[in-house]
């Protein structure tokens, strides 16, 4: 099998392994785009896998007689596997709304003269369009990216612009596919940019004990836009993450602003849930695991600044000043928690000090969730302990047996 | 890094910057773990024009915990030992918050010596002479300021020395021995001596 399937690396001009590779050296043979994970049963990515989610079929792919293998034009002449009209890649170009070989993706320009030359410049009516056929054709990766070495003689499929990801990834042939994507990168879009927003407005918000900014900063030297100008005007969030965070330190080192944390797991807010005093994730933190030994509890568990007692802080990448936001953040965090396992808990087999009012899921190995259990505190000497679950059941069965003893 | 440097020189810039606020902070030497920090008397009280000296040492898990502040000038105050200076103040102790800094500290402290707490105090003595003799309180209190807590001249501090019969030579040394500290430059001359 992978025999026939063209190695991509020497696609890309990489293969080191020569006549040794497994995989086939012939442009003639297909590339896989088929995601191997897929195949197998399950892909962890989902939708969002840069493979393709299809089932191959094996009549055509690497089929020497498959439109996959077409690599030259004319291909009219060959019979379509339904045996339909003949449609190669080209005419369906020509003739398909939207054509798949017309998008810009593609730097190969065909000569002006190039239908006349096939003799199809003469044909009166365009040819029909087999929409089932090519509605099951992946599209093309390179061209998905911007640009397809092979241009008009490549296999593939070459999808539209989307507009929102800025990717050729619109499958041409298959509407719903295309509007529902193009539904979901808008919305991911809009959230991308909700949050820079987010993050943008939280640059200057100071940690109230190290007194620092928890983000880096939005960079003074922004107003030199378009020339050298600070990554933050150019779009950052287009950029690679890595690239950024080098282009970042490197500007801001030299602009002398403060860049926030060193280390990118620092720059998180801990947001406490009873007030809106700001501070970083690793000071709170840090504050509230008691590190000094002479604090009470009490005090170690208030706002260091207006000393309000908050029972949990919620981890946040950008600052949230508005009381909805700050109400869906919180939602969200325990919703996420809900899903990870208690480690107390251990699956049934630990008891979780925390019991009920645990943030995290207490499920069974198969998933059942525990059964609610009722927590009795009571004020003791030492000041307040956590008893055995009591059970209103358990009152109401001593109640029946004393009153049918009276009874009796 | 045993406390977090960053923070205590950023606390340094600001107190530098606000000059108004009556306290302030001496580096010694190069050590961000020691400082003095310097509080003027508050007015209308028996300490009004004079200028304490506090030993503050910043403890290694600084700001979770508060630094540790002593009184370097003898101070007479129900809260403060008459002996070592040691401070008795909540914050400085279980109620301390990260979000203190040492200028808020240092000028809890100065609210601290215009209004004693004789209820908690740290010198019972003291203490007990604020509650049943407040006239007398208030004069060794203004006696101690006077004596202890006047920034004297060098220059004043040498000619007084010199006129008790040290060379004056000595008496200089002495002095840059024990940073200006005139009773413990008497002391070491006549110990020297």
């Amino acid at each position: 099998m992978t025999n026939r399937i063209l190695c991509k690396y020497y696609a890309s001009g990489a293969c080191r392994k020569g006549d040794a590779c497994p995989f086939s050296h012939d442009w003639n043979d297909p590339m896989s785009q088929v995601c191997k994970f897929y195949l197998l049963g399950s892909c962890g990515y989902g939708n969002r896998c840069r493979y393709n989610h299809t089932r191959p079929d094996r009549a055509t792919v690497g089929s020497p007689s498959s439109p996959v293998g077409f690599r030259n034009i004319p291909v009219a002449s060959r019979p379509s596997p339904q045996g339909t009209a003949a449609v190669s890649p080209a005419s369906a170009a020509a003739a398909s709304p939207p054509p798949p070989l017309a998008s810009p993706g593609f730097c190969m320009r065909l000569p002006e003269n190039f239908d006349d030359e096939l003799g199809w410049g003469e044909v009166p009516e365009e040819p029909e369009v087999d929409v089932g056929y090519w509605a099951k054709q992946p599209l093309c990766s390179m061209a998905m990216k911007g640009f397809c070495a092979r241009g008009a003689t490549c296999p593939y499929l070459h999808g539209e612009l989307c507009s929102s990801c800025g990717k050729w990834c619109l499958h041409p042939y298959r509407p719903e596919e295309s509007a529902k994507h193009a539904q979901r990168c808008a919305e991911e879009r809009a959230k991308k940019d909700k949050d820079e927003a987010l993050r943008r407005s939280s640059a200057d918000v100071e940690c109230g004990i190290c007194l620092e900014q928890a983000l880096p900063a939005v960079c003074g030297a922004a107003g030199l836009e378009g020339s050298a100008g600070c990554l933050w005007s150019r779009g950052a969030g287009r950029l690679c993450r890595l690239a950024f965070e080098l282009w970042a330190r490197a500007w801001c080192m030299s602009c002398q602003t403060v860049m926030g944390k060193e280390r990118k797991a620092d720059r998180r807010f801990g947001i406490l849930t009873a007030c809106d005093h700001s501070f970083c994730l690793g000071c709170i933190r840090g504050w509230r695991a008691g590190a000094t030994t002479n604090s009470a509890e009490e005090v170690t568990r208030s706002c260091p600044i207006c000393r309000t007692r908050s029972h949990f802080i919620v981890p946040s990448t950008f600052w949230v000043s508005c009381a909805d936001d700050k109400e869906a953040l919180v939602q969200n965090y325990r919703e996420k928690l809900a899903m990870i396992p208690c480690k107390h808990f251990n699956y049934g087999n630990g008891s979780c000090p925390f019991g009920g009012s645990c943030f995290y899921a207490h499920a069974d190995s198969s998933g059942r969730p525990e059964e609610a259990q009722t927590l009795r505190h009571a004020a003791t000497e030492d000041g307040v302990s956590v008893l055995q679950p009591v059970r209103l059941s358990s009152f109401l069965d001593g109640f029946d047996r004393a009153t049918r003893l009276t009874h009796a | 890094m045993p406390y977090d440097a960053a923070r205590v020189q950023k606390e340094l810039v600001e107190i530098e910057r606000d000059k108004a606020s009556g306290v302030g902070i001496e580096m010694k030497g190069d050590n961000l773990g020691h400082l003095v920090g310097v509080i003027k008397g508050p007015e209308s009280s028996p300490y009004d024009g004079g200028t304490f000296k506090v030993d503050i040492e910043i403890t290694p898990s600084y700001p979770f915990e508060p630094p540790k502040m002593r009184f370097i000038t003898k101070v007479w105050h129900p809260n403060v030992s008459s002996q070592n200076g040691a401070i008795c103040l909540d914050i400085l102790k279980d109620q301390w918050s990260p979000a203190l800094t040492l200028k808020t500290a240092l000028l809890s402290v100065q609210a601290l010596l215009s209004s004693p707490e004789p209820d908690d105090p740290q010198d019972a003595v003291v203490a007990k002479q604020y509650i049943n003799e407040q006239e007398t309180f208030r004069s060794t209190a203004r006696y101690w300021t006077e004596a202890f807590a006047k920034v004297v001249n060098d220059d004043d501090k040498v000619t007084r020395l010199v006129e008790m019969g040290f060379g004056e030579g000595d008496v200089k040394a002495a002095l840059a021995k024990c940073g200006g500290d005139e009773n413990a430059a008497l002391e070491q001359l006549c110990g020297g001596s």
